[in-house]
């Protein structure tokens, strides 16, 4: 890489005319200046102190407390009983107790042997 | 890096305004200069520079006490720079064709120091950002290719050769006053 062109050092000259164009003048007025800001900003982040800490401890707060929610929800669902389902007609129930499950999905009719099927001979 | 900056690096971290204010007055120089390189304007270099001290400032805890400070504050100084930049888009400088670059007024027509330093500073706005703070960070400031690499966040291969072009360019507008040049300081 030594002789490479991209491998160089410093050079004064073109250095020194970039300094020439790019120097501001006066660093002390400009050290002043930021001083002044900083000694603001400082009052700002004193006076804020304890929003600063609550503003950093919102955002993780929140968070948990939405995975605390989650967490209670789906232990609820996961532990309670399911409910019975509970037929809502003779036709149903005795549909429930037989292989007729297919005449859910039937377009016609439940055949009325069927039905009587269904009930022993006495 | 000198044990004393990271000493004011410490103090300033636990509130010291003053260790902080000597870390100011240090880099001072230093900052304004990179981001006048960025923005042409000398005022909006100034703004930036500030708004970069007080972005450093809050971050400070952020910063490594074992790592140089220079490189940290510049990348902060780098980015306030073109964050401002880019906010305000349009500046005279950032306008300046590519043509203008290496060209310029001749010796032969005007040979004063102030023409020299106005042709220059064309032949730096016509150059891209990068190119304008990695010329600025090695040659003016003194930063290694893998300091600037850190510092613009880019690959040291890419800062060797943003160093190349932007000196190749800048050396054709330097070469036409190469004459006059050699007379102001030898």
């Amino acid at each position: 890489m030594r002789n490479s062109p991209f491998d160089h050092r410093p050079l004064w000259d073109l250095g020194k005319a970039l300094r020439e164009v790019l120097e501001a003048g006066d660093d002390r007025a400009f050290v002043a200046r930021v001083m002044a800001e900083v000694r603001v900003l400082d009052l700002r982040l004193r006076r804020g102190d304890w929003w600063e800490v609550l503003g950093t401890w919102a955002r993780p707060g929140l968070v948990a407390a939405a995975a605390l929610v989650a967490l209670a929800v789906g232990l609820t669902l996961a532990t309670a009983p399911a409910a019975p389902v509970q037929p809502a007609t003779a036709e149903e129930a005795l549909r429930a107790e037989t292989e007729a499950s297919v005449l859910t999905v039937a377009s016609t009719p439940p055949d009325v042997g069927f039905i009587l099927a269904a009930f022993p001979e006495r | 890096m000198s044990v004393k900056e990271s000493v004011l690096a410490t103090r300033a971290k636990a509130g010291d305004q003053e260790a902080f204010g000597e870390l100011v007055e240090r880099y001072a120089g230093q900052a304004r200069r990179v981001a006048r390189a960025v923005l042409g304007d000398p005022d909006d270099g100034d703004d930036a520079a500030q708004d970069a001290f007080l972005s450093a400032l809050r971050h400070l805890h952020r910063y490594d006490e074992n790592r140089p400070f220079g490189p940290w504050l510049m990348r902060i100084v780098a980015n306030a720079a073109a964050d401002r930049r880019r906010r305000r888009k349009v500046r005279a400088a950032d306008e300046l064709s590519e043509s203008t670059v290496g060209g310029g007024p001749g010796p032969d027509v005007e040979t004063d120091r102030r023409a020299f330093r106005e042709a220059f500073r064309e032949a730096l706005a016509g150059l891209p950002e990068r190119q304008r703070m990695a010329v600025t960070l090695f040659d003016v400031e003194g930063y290694s290719h893998a300091e600037i690499a850190e510092i613009l966040g880019i690959p040291q291969g890419t800062v060797r050769s943003d160093v190349f072009h932007a000196r190749r360019r800048l050396r054709t507008a330097l070469t036409s006053w190469q004459h006059h040049w050699k007379e102001e300081v030898v």
